[in-house]
């Protein structure tokens, strides 16, 4: 057999392409060159087979959607590395939030003071003073 | 220029240059089924292959930048994903549970069918215990209809290593398959 590096480049399309009865007389001399008949249908037959394995793996692989600008920005974000001391701190802050709402949420009790004064009060006419009564 | 006459360098370039999204979608419309295919073939694992092909794909689109448009975008592409490839394949589970990914295909009513399908079956389970480099070459050539050059310039070889290589695999698979 001759040096494989020297096989033709279009022996390997022909494999995938057309058996060996399929293949013009010039082709047919140029595998006989290299390979016998038996052989060629045997990888053939190899290449064929792993076209249709090929296929059912292809009928899978529908493509998804491509990445744009805002999946990129998104995964960045989903995926962007915060350090551990900043989370720690995150909370800390928080707890340190909530219990402060809570203190000053609670509601105080204010003594009310006497009303000591009297302005803006009606009195009775009975008790309206003698001297500051004039009857006109 | 319609966008569909653009090569893949040039809508790379628009993409890069003018955040072209739309370009980019053409790119991933075409290349991710390829990437998914290459990838769950190496890895042993459809699903993964997709994933990966989506991480990939979402790295370019972060970093478009890094592309040289006076390179083959669909080589650079495929570089890519066999350096993102070999990382996951560092993962020493994965090695050692790729044959319980092989999933067993359903068998058939009649005997000529089942006798197909169980060929299918050994073909794949054959192709997973072909060494990294030939499983590649095999599936860069039949399910990515890659040129021997393209392939040489991803594998880091020269084109008559390709040739061995693409040969020894037909070889030993015909041998396994017998």
């Amino acid at each position: 057999m001759k040096n494989l590096e020297n096989l033709p480049e279009e022996i390997f399309d022909w494999l995938a392409e057309k058996t060996f009865s399929e293949l013009t007389e010039a082709q047919r001399q140029k595998v006989r060159a290299y390979l016998s008949e038996a052989d060629y249908e045997n990888y053939r037959s190899i290449v064929f087979d792993f076209q249709e394995l090929d296929h059912q793996v292809t009928a899978d692989s529908s493509a998804s959607s491509p990445p744009t600008s805002t999946t990129s920005f998104l995964k960045r974000v989903l995926n962007y590395p915060i350090p551990l001391y900043q989370v720690a701190a995150a909370f800390l802050i928080l707890a340190m939030a909530t219990f402060a709402m809570n203190d000053f949420g609670e509601e105080k009790n204010l003594p009310k003071a006497e009303e000591k004064s009297g302005v803006g009060k009606s009195l009775a006419k009975d008790d309206y003073p003698e001297e500051l009564v004039f009857n006109l | 220029m319609k966008i569909k006459e653009l090569t893949d360098e040039q809508l790379m370039e628009s993409f890069a240059s003018q955040n072209d999204e739309v370009a980019f979608g053409q790119l991933y419309r075409k290349y991710f089924p390829m990437m998914s295919k290459y990838l769950g073939w190496q890895l042993h694992d459809p699903e993964k292959g997709k994933d990966l092909a989506q991480n990939i794909f979402l790295k370019i689109y972060q970093k478009s930048s890094l592309f040289d448009t006076s390179k083959n975008f669909k080589v650079w592409l495929f570089i890519i994903a066999k350096n993102q490839m070999k990382n996951e394949l560092r993962n020493e589970a994965i090695r050692s549970k790729h044959l319980e990914n092989i999933a067993i295909l359903p068998t058939n009513e009649n005997e000529e069918k089942a006798d197909h399908t169980q060929r299918l079956q050994q073909l794949k389970t054959e192709l997973a215990q072909l060494s990294e480099n030939h499983r590649e070459v095999f599936v860069l050539k039949y399910s990515n209809n890659l040129t021997l050059q393209e392939i040489s310039e991803i594998c880091n070889c020269s084109v008559g290593t390709v040739k061995s290589r693409l040969f020894y695999a037909l070889q030993k698979l015909k041998n396994k398959l017998r």
